[in-house]
């Protein structure tokens, strides 16, 4: 009797092993799908405030600077932090930016300057909205941490630049 | 009666189709083209936000060496530097946004002419709040009285302590509402 039943289960489980079956790959499918969407939210071009802690003021600027170089600008006790859209992080005290990062930032804006000559002979055409720079400026920060960022600009060949503010939907507000 | 041979491709051919062989892969490709998707579609409605921008300028200098460079182009320099509304001078108008009150006046009285009290106007705040309308509006009646048009950009000074979101408004208002076309900013107020 007990072989019966264990001969009709293991024909059982033959059959069923035997039948296509679909839910095998689903977990793989959800984990493979959920490192996508996290992917997603991390790739640097898709998301180039990547990393900034900076709350931005809530305005009405109406102008766009398409294809302008995002510096993002927050502050962290007495220290500035600058992100860049390749998520490089700069840190530099307050009181004294040479102690910190800022030789390290004003670099990277002279390499930025470089390349975008490059790019610009390279195709022939210069677009005036690639040499300017948004700043990202984090509504708890002063002037005091934003003026050294403009001397920068200024060291580095920039001429222009702009704030970004989030715009308020409903103007009437 | 069908043939040996027609028989015998039919049954290939219902073999081939009953195969499944790419239905995992097409499953597959599907779900990736549909996380793709996904992937954009999240984004799009997690940033949520639409930006703007207050633009400021950075002011750039002709220097004299400028003229050893060959004719053309010396005149080409003069005749826009001449021409552009948008040269610093003496008369163009310099807004300090102070800790409690907002100061305008040329540039001259905020540097060579610094001592003289009558050259330079003071709006206070209310309630820390800089009233830039009221500003504004003084600084139109100034210029009708001095019967000077007012320059095309305006230099704004604010203090260090100035919070950005203030001082963005301050731009946003000289540039919309006083009609200035660039606002650049200055620093080293003590």
């Amino acid at each position: 009797m007990r072989t019966s039943l264990a001969s009709k289960r293991l024909s059982e489980m033959n059959t069923r092993l035997k039948q296509t079956t679909f839910w095998f790959p689903a977990p793989a499918f959800i984990s493979i799908g959920l490192a996508m969407i996290l992917t997603g939210q991390i790739i640097i071009h898709l998301n180039p405030r990547l990393g900034s802690l900076a709350e931005l003021h809530e305005g009405f600027g109406n102008e766009e600077l398409e294809g302008a170089i995002l510096i993002m600008v927050s502050v962290l006790g007495e220290d500035v932090v600058v992100t860049t859209p390749e998520a490089r992080v700069y840190r530099w005290s307050a009181e004294d930016p040479e102690s910190g990062d800022f030789k390290d930032f004003k670099a990277y804006l002279q390499t930025r300057s470089k390349e975008l000559l490059t790019e610009f002979s390279v195709e022939r055409r210069a677009t005036p909205t690639r040499t300017s720079i948004v700043v990202s400026a984090d509504r708890r920060s002063t002037w005091y941490h934003i003026h050294p960022l403009i001397s920068a600009f200024a060291e580095s060949g920039f001429d222009s630049y702009g704030f970004e503010t989030k715009i308020l939907k409903d103007h009437s507000l | 009666m069908l043939s040996m041979t027609l028989q015998l491709t039919i049954s290939k051919t219902r073999k081939r189709l009953f195969r499944d062989d790419w239905s995992m892969p097409t499953i597959f490709l599907g779900l990736i083209i549909l996380f793709t998707i996904s992937i954009f579609a999240l984004r799009a409605a997690s940033l949520g936000w639409n930006f703007g921008l207050v633009s400021a300028k950075i002011p750039q200098l002709v220097s004299e060496d400028r003229y050893e460079e060959p004719a053309s182009l010396q005149v080409a320099a003069h005749a826009l530097a001449q021409k552009s509304e948008n040269v610093l001078g003496d008369g163009t108008i310099t807004v300090v946004l102070g800790n409690d009150a907002l100061f305008f006046g040329p540039i001259e009285a905020f540097s060579t002419k610094l001592g003289n009290v009558r050259n330079k106007f003071k709006v206070p705040h209310v309630n820390g709040s800089p009233q830039v309308g009221q500003m504004l509006s003084d600084l139109k009646k100034w210029s009708l009285l001095n019967r000077e048009n007012l320059p095309k950009v305006a230099i704004l000074v604010p203090f260090p302590g100035a919070p950005m979101p203030i001082v963005i408004e301050v731009i946003d208002r000289l540039k919309s509402a006083g009609g200035f076309s660039d606002v650049v900013l200055g620093s080293g107020l003590q």
